[in-house]
């Protein structure tokens, strides 16, 4: 079917609702969910080198998209990932559109493609993808554009057309090279429209048609060529930009020769692919499964299931394309190990939305054939208002039960988690600090404020130009640290085993939000100062500022320390406790400000343990804990209670003490903060 | 005459591969059921309850279960990086099922195990179907990979 003049309105409709959504929910700037989404928010606004495969079509589009005067440059990539996934979701919508047969009034049809096109768009893991600076949304406009012109060209059999199929597919791979497995698919749709073209014919002209076959195959495959060259060309831009690479993994497969481009890209993480044994197959689809259920739920798959059976008998060749492209998709990555394989499937869910979208057809069919069999019957029918407009009108709010499902995992607006400490990080470090953190893709939570605004240009990243930092740059320099000097890490983050002592402290001194739903994504934000001396953690004779004397089993808490009663939220606030150790055994605590968790961990922050072994720990012993806690940029302007409790690992909750009232203060905006301290 | 015939194979071919993902579907489904059941243990992991408000001032947290033979303190700062139940285990890798699915840890020469008392254990220790809480970092990789500091073998409910 051709997209009408209403079509396109239609799917620009759905675009601006994805968008509105996903705008509202978007992360203000450097995302704590995203471990590797800081590089993805530096290096298109300096046009630098990502991570394998490269994404060269990202970074461009990035560099563009950093222009726009809002926000900050993480803030506008993250708007990047929300319009183009919009997009995606409209150009689904379209795709739709074209391909559900014409036996059911239009209006009805439309609705389905609609609702479709929003069960995509509120999906859990596409919506949480849009909102950060990822290639998975960007990726999904890519499939949505590349999927359009290849359905334009069946239309047309232009070959002008096939020419910029072929360049947005190639394009495609610049936001993930996985698209490349859609080339069979691809390839079989196109053998199977031009072959069915001629087979319609009489057959008295079969050789005359096997020579225009041939004929046609070789336009195509010449034109379909020369636009796939077009498109992949993008790629001489990895050994154009080589030279800026400072990861450790990237650089040893650096693509600057035709070997280092393969491995960089085709060859790229070897050890993640076909991970797993033939014995594991099933479990691993299983997995899949129950991600799909995660997507759109039973009644999703329910009607997808049928979905597939209606899209090959009414449309058999676009169930070879689109069922190939699935199958190969899914094959692939179910055998992929990647922490959050999730995020890998976002194009097979999208084509779920079309195998939905048959289903769903096929119900309405179902019903609308019932209701037109019983009107015969019974005389009796609905008013032709209800059913031209009640459907249509419906049929697209079902994609409100997903939006509400989703809405609070997904609310993103809240995390600032990051800029905020790393705010504070370069409040707090003295002039000419070094600041230890980890290399490559890992470090740019640092290095994105040196990079993009010149912040505290005097302070030493040392792993920011290369892997490999002597220890002699750090000569003279107090060290601090983000990442824990640990034996036998290993991994193209991991610090080169000379860089710092093994035998150095790590003693906390900033402490970030650690927000609850974040388990599984990122590591805890925490400042160390590298020291070779013991951090004075036992206390002679403790005078809290505020005596409290609460019983938390192992340990007492006779009292805390606040630097301020006042504090601009943003900020951070110095606080001490005092423990009275009673028994010796772990004691995890939470802190929270008001209802607001702020951070966990273990009384000692992590040292009491070496202290009790190489200095000394008795019961009676009083600990003292002192480190600066990040207030999130979030709070509202108010008093609020700070507060400690036990807590378990499964977070189990036991005893807890108030500790004081806080006065939290508005009086710089969250974005003008971090600006500010950036030195914009 | 022609059309029918390309027709016939479009809709052969394309039943035979639809049987053949329901198939598999179904096979795995019943290989997994066979191993779980109906429940969704070998996928994911609960936590554990959520919060309902804060206890009165004072009282002590649950005394931990068995005796407390190690020192206290020792895990890094901030909460676990992951909570889950051990699916898979290699010299190198466990896989977990967790509240958000299934994830991937790898274990370096510097992993630390300890149980929840913080008696130190070995990765002998560790068993399929064991409940752990990893203390970690990412490390580079399309998905990024959670490599564990610390591994906490948490007491079974």
């Amino acid at each position: 079917m051709n997209p009408t003049r209403t079509d396109r309105p239609l799917a620009l409709l759905l675009t601006a609702i994805a968008l509105t959504v996903y705008v509202l929910t978007l992360t203000p700037s450097l995302s704590y969910l995203s471990p590797d989404g800081s590089e993805l928010a530096t290096i298109p606004a300096v046009l630098g080198l990502a991570h394998s495969p490269g994404y060269p079509l990202y970074t461009w589009m990035g560099f563009l998209f950093s222009k726009i005067p809002i926000g900050d440059v993480a803030h506008r990539i993250n708007l990047m990932s929300a319009v183009l996934g919009a997009l995606g979701v409209g150009g689904l919508y379209l795709i739709i559109t074209q391909l559900l047969p014409g036996t059911l009034p239009i209006p009805w049809r439309r609705a389905i493609a609609a609702l479709c096109a929003l069960l995509f768009a509120f999906s859990l893991t596409f919506w949480s993808q849009a909102l950060i600076a990822e290639v998975y949304a960007p990726n999904i406009a890519l499939v949505a554009l590349t999927l359009l012109a290849l359905l334009r060209w069946e239309r047309t059999r232009r070959a002008w057309d096939f020419f910029l199929f072929a360049l947005l597919f190639a394009l495609s791979l610049g936001t993930h090279l996985s698209d490349l497995g859609f080339a069979p698919a691809f390839t079989l749709f196109t053998l199977l429209t031009l072959i069915e073209q001629k087979a319609i014919r009489p057959d008295g002209a079969a050789r005359r048609e096997l020579s225009a076959l041939t004929k046609s195959l070789l336009v195509i495959g010449a034109v379909g060529a020369l636009g796939f060259a077009l498109g992949v060309a993008q790629f001489a831009w990895l050994p154009l930009r080589a030279g800026t690479l400072n990861d450790r993994f990237m650089l040893r497969n650096a693509p600057t020769d035709l070997k280092g481009l393969y491995r960089y890209t085709l060859g790229a993480f070897p050890q993640f692919k076909f991970a797993f044994p033939i014995q594991a197959l099933p479990d691993r689809l299983v997995i899949y499964l129950y991600l799909l259920r995660q997507q759109f739920g039973f009644p999703g798959i329910a009607l997808g299931i049928p979905g597939l059976f209606s899209l090959l008998f009414r449309r058999p060749r676009h169930f070879h394309l689109l069922a190939g492209m699935y199958l190969v998709h899914v094959w692939f990555f179910i055998q992929y190990r990647a922490f959050d394989l999730e995020v890998f499937f976002i194009p097979a869910h999208f084509l779920w939305a079309i195998f939905i979208a048959f289903g769903l057809y096929e119900l309405l069919s179902g019903l609308h054939t019932l209701g037109r069999l019983l009107a015969a019957r019974s005389g009796f029918s609905l008013p032709r208002a209800v059913t031209a407009l009640a459907v249509p009108l419906l049929l697209p709010t079902l994609s409100l039960i997903p939006l509400s499902a989703n809405w609070s995992h997904n609310d993103l607006s809240q995390d600032v988690a990051v800029n905020d400490f790393y705010a504070n990080v370069w409040e707090l470090l003295p002039p000419d600090a070094a600041l230890v953190t980890p290399g490559g893709v890992f470090g740019y939570d640092a290095f994105y404020w040196q990079i993009i605004y010149g912040t505290r240009s005097d302070v030493l990243l040392p792993t920011l130009p290369g892997p490999d930092p002597s220890p002699d740059a750090l000569a003279g320099r107090k060290v601090y640290a983000t990442i824990r000097a640990v034996r036998g890490n290993r991994g193209p983050g991991a610090l080169p085993p000379d860089l710092l002592r093994q035998d150095l402290w790590a003693v906390p001194v900033l402490v970030g939000e650690q927000p609850e739903a974040s388990s599984g994504r990122r590591g805890t934000l925490v400042l160390y100062r590298m020291t070779p001396e013991p951090p004075d953690l036992l206390v002679r004779d403790p005078r809290p500022q505020i005596p409290l004397n609460v019983d938390f089993g192992s340990m007492r808490l006779i009292g805390a320390d606040l630097s301020q009663r006042s504090v601009e939220s943003g900020a951070a606030v110095e606080i001490t406790f005092y423990w009275q150790v009673e028994r010796i055994a772990p004691l995890r605590v939470e802190v929270r400000l008001g209802e607001r968790v702020l951070e966990q961990h273990e009384v000692g922050l992590g040292l009491l343990q070496r202290y009790a072994k190489e200095i000394g720990l008795s019961p009676g012993d009083v600990v003292r804990e002192q480190y600066s806690l990040v207030i999130p940029s979030t709070m509202k302007a108010g008093a609020q209670v700070l507060s400690i409790q036990a807590v378990g690992l499964r977070g189990e909750r036991g005893a807890s003490a108030d500790v004081a009232q806080i006065e939290i203060t508005n009086e710089t905006g969250t974005m003008e903060r971090w600006l500010q301290i950036a030195g914009k | 005459m022609a059309a029918n015939r390309w027709k016939v194979i479009l809709l052969a071919s394309g039943g035979v591969i639809l049987l053949g993902m329901l198939l598999v579907a179904s096979f795995s489904l019943g290989v997994y059921v066979g191993e779980h059941g109906w429940t969704r243990e070998g996928l994911n992991y609960q936590a554990g309850p959520p919060p309902s408000g804060r206890p009165p001032q004072g009282g002590g947290p649950p005394p931990p279960p068995g005796g407390s033979a190690g020192g206290p303190g020792g895990l890094p700062p901030g909460r676990p990086d992951v909570i889950g139940r051990i699916r898979q285990m290699s010299d190198t890798i466990l896989e977990l099922g967790t509240p958000e699915g299934p994830r991937t840890v790898l274990l370096t020469e510097g992993t630390r195990f300890v149980d929840e008392q913080r008696t130190p254990l070995q990765r002998e220790d560790l068993h399929a179907g064991d409940v752990i809480a990893v203390f970690g970092r990412f490390v580079a990789g399309d998905g990024g990979e959670l490599q564990a500091e610390v591994i906490v073998k948490l007491t079974p409910r």
